[in-house]
């Protein structure tokens, strides 16, 4: 049982391109911590560089105390499933769970008592003796976790493990990945640009962007506290609105002002904000869920409903620019209508125009 | 239904047409192999008989008898099994690494070593004789099986390097990375991984360097000149030809037995050269 620091980790390579910098994080012993962020964000690289098949170009990666990036991938005591699955084609189902086993010394009964045992939990006993091309995805996809499972190691890496199944058994095993969390407790480290997995599975989430880590919290910190417009952006489905304007003071109390939109802040915030009042550069982020159809902070032309049964997801285009609202119920509105906006203030993140960055409040 | 049932004729009559076509071509090339064989059973005099037969009328085994106790034929088939063995043995552990070497290492001029090595086909192979003779005979290893294995390596490692890439290009990299994690040193990773699923490849880039150095006659000619180093191919002609006439029936015999290693070779093998392990194991 460990944890996994990282330590101004920095990785470029040969071509010149920089995969991630000063890359600092502690992920908690036990923890179930995800890297999420778009393509291309150096999630995999990160993991790679955990598990020893790529070398940092500067900083350190810390097992517990151990610094661990001189040590070869087997000699680090952790276990990897590849987005791939990598399951050894010319091996049996069997043979693929005992590999690791077989790499460690371990006599061949209790190799085979083990992988039966572990079988039988991932339901994989009437397979023992197929070879992976002869499984399906979700089978696949339990025997590498499987091979993962069965020597117990101290550090779980996970690179999107779930991106080749269907919707259905990607669902269930979610479920499944979360229970096997919550049983053996083991440090597991997940890879993923979906934030849907990210937001049910993971005690905390490490959003990244182009190499960079923008903010490490649990998922309602990173849902609720955004550090920056990226991170508002990219957490939360269909996506946050963002809406440029100004803060300005209205009788001691502060009020975001863009074209055609108007939101009056609550006492406690007015207060923080009051130092912050500009008539423009101001970044207004509003989630689709905080917005309603009912009057109070301005007004819209619909474009599109979609209507999703037990909600519509309406576009509607105002002078501050298109903004989409989940509207709770059936047939809330229709295309062309001219439909009034009201923005739930509590709820109101703004960030400053120039840097993105989320404003003290 | 009618229309169905002239469909299914019709592709009844084609797969008859195949079958008589594929026997017709087996028959063509198998008929000089039992003339071969029928000859070398014959007595001596039945060999010209007229009308010829292709069944022996009397079948006797004196020709082999003669071949293996009366002639230096046994030296020459050990000396052809060492060459032809050492060569593939050779062959494949150098091609095997070199490929591996090839697709998995960055260096500088990996591709360019890749692509010269092919150059040793851009040549007869009677341009190459004197070069390689002189480096033979510099090293000391003229009239040796050593000499005669490498220079049969030298012919057979190009396609056998060429043949292995392409099956260690299509294996997911992956594969080994797993490996390690799960334990295994590198070398462990080539031995567990990649050279199980370059076996097809492994098996018939070791079938065509046997072959090649098992029927090899003008290097082997040129480099071996004394006895105790000759190999099959040139053994047994000049052996045979010592006299003023040509002993048909024992030189019969003797390919009869040079055909065998090369037939027991393939029947082995043939299963592992068509199946290989396939996609399926990699998903994305
Ligand atoms: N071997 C390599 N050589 C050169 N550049 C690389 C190499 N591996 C990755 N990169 C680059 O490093 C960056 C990060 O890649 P990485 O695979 O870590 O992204 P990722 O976040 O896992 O993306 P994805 O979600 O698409 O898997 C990318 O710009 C990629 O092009
Ligand atoms: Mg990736």
């Amino acid at each position: 049982m460990v944890s996994v620091r990282y330590q101004h980790l920095h990785k470029a390579f040969g071509d010149g391109s920089v995969a991630l910098q000063d890359f600092s994080l502690e992920v908690a012993d036990g923890e179930f911590l995800t890297f999420l962020g778009p393509s291309g964000c150096g999630k995999t690289t990160t993991l790679r560089m955990t598990a020893g098949l790529e070398t940092p170009t500067s900083g350190e990666i810390f097992f517990g105390e151990r610094p661990v990036v001189d040590l070869p991938p087997g000699r680090r005591n952790i276990a990897m499933v590849f987005q791939s699955y990598a399951l050894y084609p010319h091996m049996t189902v069997q043979q693929n769970l005992e590999y690791p086993l077989r790499k460690q010394g371990v006599a061949r009964d209790e190799r085979a008592r083990r992988a039966t045992a572990l079988a039988a939990t991932l339901q994989l006993d009437a397979l023992l003796h197929r070879r992976p091309k002869h499984l399906s995805g979700g089978q696949q996809q339990r025997v590498a976790l499987g091979r993962a499972l069965i020597r117990e190691p101290e550090v779980f890496l996970l690179d999107e493990p779930l991106s080749n199944l269907d919707a259905e058994l990607r669902t269930q095993m979610r479920a499944e990945l979360i229970q096997l969390h919550r049983r053996i407790g083991r440090t597991m480290i997940y890879v993923t640009h979906d934030q849907v997995e990210a937001m049910t599975m993971s005690t905390r989430i490490a959003v990244m962007s182009k190499g960079e880590l923008q903010q490490v919290g649990t998922p309602l910190e990173i849902y609720r506290e955004p550090r920056n417009r990226f991170v508002a952006a990219f957490v939360g489905s269909p996506a946050m609105n963002f809406v440029e304007g100004g803060i300005e003071l209205r009788d001691g109390r502060a009020v975001f002002r863009a074209a055609g939109l108007e939101v009056a802040l609550p006492d406690a915030r007015s207060a923080r904000l009051a130092g912050l009042a500009r008539a423009s550069g101001v970044l207004a982020g509003i989630r689709p869920e905080h917005l309603s159809l009912e009057p109070g902070s301005g007004e819209g032309r619909v474009l599109v409903v979609e209507a999703m049964g037990h909600e519509d997801i309406v576009t509607a285009e105002t002078p501050a620019g298109r903004i989409v609202v989940r509207s709770a119920g059936t047939a809330t509105a229709a295309a062309g209508d001219l439909v009034p906006l009201r923005v739930d203030p509590e709820k109101l993140h703004l960030f400053d125009a120039a840097s993105g960055e989320r404003l003290a409040c | 239904m009618s229309g169905r049932r002239a469909l299914r004729l019709r592709r009844r009559l084609l797969r008859v047409a195949a079958d008589l076509t594929t026997w017709a071509l087996v028959l063509a090339v198998a008929f000089p192999l039992f003339w071969m064989l029928g000859t070398s059973l014959k007595p001596s005099a039945e060999t010209f008989a007229l009308p010829p037969t292709l069944i022996p009328a009397h079948v006797t085994f004196e020709h082999f008898r003669t071949l293996l106790f009366e002639t230096p034929f046994p030296t020459y088939f050990l000396n052809s099994v060492i060459v032809a063995t050492g060569t593939t043995l050779l062959v494949i552990v150098v091609s095997l690494l070199g490929a591996y070497s090839v697709v998995r290492f960055r260096y500088r001029g990996r591709r360019l070593a890749a692509q010269m090595v092919l150059f040793t086909y851009l040549l007869p192979a009677v341009v190459l004789l004197l070069p390689l003779y002189l480096i033979l005979a510099s090293l000391g290893l003229v009239n040796s099986l050593l000499g005669l294995i490498l220079a049969y390596t030298t012919f057979a490692m190009p396609f056998s390097l060429w043949l292995l890439r392409s099956f260690i290009l299509a294996m997911p990299i992956d594969l080994e990375e797993a490996a390690m994690v799960d334990g295994a040193s590198r070398v462990e990773a080539f031995l567990d991984v990649v050279v199980p699923q370059a076996l097809p490849g492994i098996i018939s880039a070791a079938l065509f360097s046997f072959i090649l150095s098992w029927n090899e006659y003008l290097y082997a000619l040129v480099f071996n000149r004394q006895d105790h180093t000759k190999t099959l191919p040139p053994g047994v002609i000049t052996m045979l030809q010592q006299n003023t006439n040509t002993e048909w029936s024992l030189l019969m015999a003797a390919s009869v037995m040079m055909a065998v290693p090369v037939i027991v070779a393939f029947v082995f093998l043939q299963r592992h050269l068509t199946s290989g392990f396939g996609a399926g194991a990699v998903k994305g």
